[in-house]
């Protein structure tokens, strides 16, 4: 397992995740989710080659209302 | 079809549009109370957000498929944002999940107005527009920062009338005339701090392309009633503004013919 910080919570995931497995947990059809790593947006492209590390802090994004 | 919608579209970033109304997305009592005021408004373009959300959290889904479903142009904004790097990941982050370039570029700089930056929004205007982003400045209303956000390539501005939220209108006029009439091409739509549908009209009158607004909406006591209000408002600013107002005048002026005027100094 690893410690990784994601949308401002610590949490453990393993070591071998990558971020397309992390963000399928979060989207879905009808809820888009973005990705970013320390500050760095991480196109979906690149999502499943993209290995996450211990440290990473991670958030990902969905749509909401705004002005 | 009104007057001042025949034949006065209004551009930005070569698309055309009927409505010079652009609507939030947030602060309604409820998804479709912002339904209903996004109908009333006549708006073709909407503006919404990304915020970090849990596995949990389901609800803004539910609103994310309301703001599909009403067929308008997507506007994301970088609401929030401090820092040049955190508006150009929103702006990324943002491209990718609502398929659009378009982008309202807002980076704060003062926690208690909501001030944008206008030095870091200048920087992310120019870097994001290296990028091929179509970006929407939300700007104060400074002619030099008006002038440089175009330099950098900005087809569009959004001077705002006041801080975000506030509803007190127009508060300095002044700066929004000249901005008006020192950059006549640019389309320029007041964003932020509108209140009542008076002030949409006033910004109208002066010249002003468009106006966006979201709280005076959504915190109105009957939202999409609200909206409408502030639709024919813009409307009616829009045509007075293309009829051309009157000069202002120190003395009177007889509307009357005084010509033919009966007992015309017969009493003195």
């Amino acid at each position: 397992m690893i410690e990784i910080s994601l949308n401002g919570e610590l949490t453990k995931v393993a070591a071998n995740t990558n971020l397309a497995q992390l963000v399928a947990q979060f989207s879905n059809a009808e809820k888009p989710v973005a990705a970013a790593i320390d500050g760095d947006f991480v196109p979906r492209s690149a999502h499943a080659q993209t290995q996450l590390k211990s440290g990473d802090k991670i958030d990902l994004v969905s749509p909401v209302g705004g002005g | 079809m009104t007057l001042a919608n025949n034949n006065d579209s209004l551009t930005l970033y070569d698309e055309t549009f009927t409505s010079r109304f652009l609507l939030g997305t947030a602060l309604y009592p409820s998804p479709q109370a912002m339904l209903d005021s996004i109908a009333a408004s006549r708006s073709e373009i909407v503006t919404l957000g990304l915020r970090r959300q849990s596995p949990e959290e389901n609800g803004g889904a539910a609103v994310w498929q309301l703001i599909k479903s009403s067929g308008c142009k997507l506007l994301p904004n970088t609401a929030g944002c401090k820092s040049v790097k955190e508006a150009i990941t929103t702006a990324e982050m943002s491209r990718e999940l609502f398929e659009t370039d378009w982008l309202k570029l807002e980076v704060i700089g003062d926690d208690y107005n909501l001030q944008p930056d206008p030095f870091a929004l200048l920087e992310a205007a120019g870097e994001l527009i290296k990028r091929g982003f179509k970006v929407l400045p939300y700007c104060t209303d400074d002619l030099v920062l008006c002038q440089r956000l175009v330099d950098v390539g900005c087809k569009v501005l959004m001077p705002w009338g006041s801080p975000i939220g506030t509803g007190q209108g127009l508060l300095n006029r002044y700066n929004l005339r000249t901005i008006r009439e020192r950059l006549p091409n640019i389309p320029m739509i007041i964003d932020a701090g509108l209140g009542a549908p008076s002030q949409a009209m006033e910004a109208m009158e002066m010249g002003f392309d468009g106006v966006l607004l979201n709280t005076a909406v959504a915190k109105a006591q009957k939202p999409a009633l609200m909206a409408k209000s502030f639709a024919d408002a813009i409307d009616a600013g829009r045509m007075a503004h293309s009829a051309g107002l009157m000069l202002k005048r120190q003395t009177a002026s007889a509307s009357t013919p005084t010509i033919g005027q009966p007992f015309w100094h017969q009493n003195r």
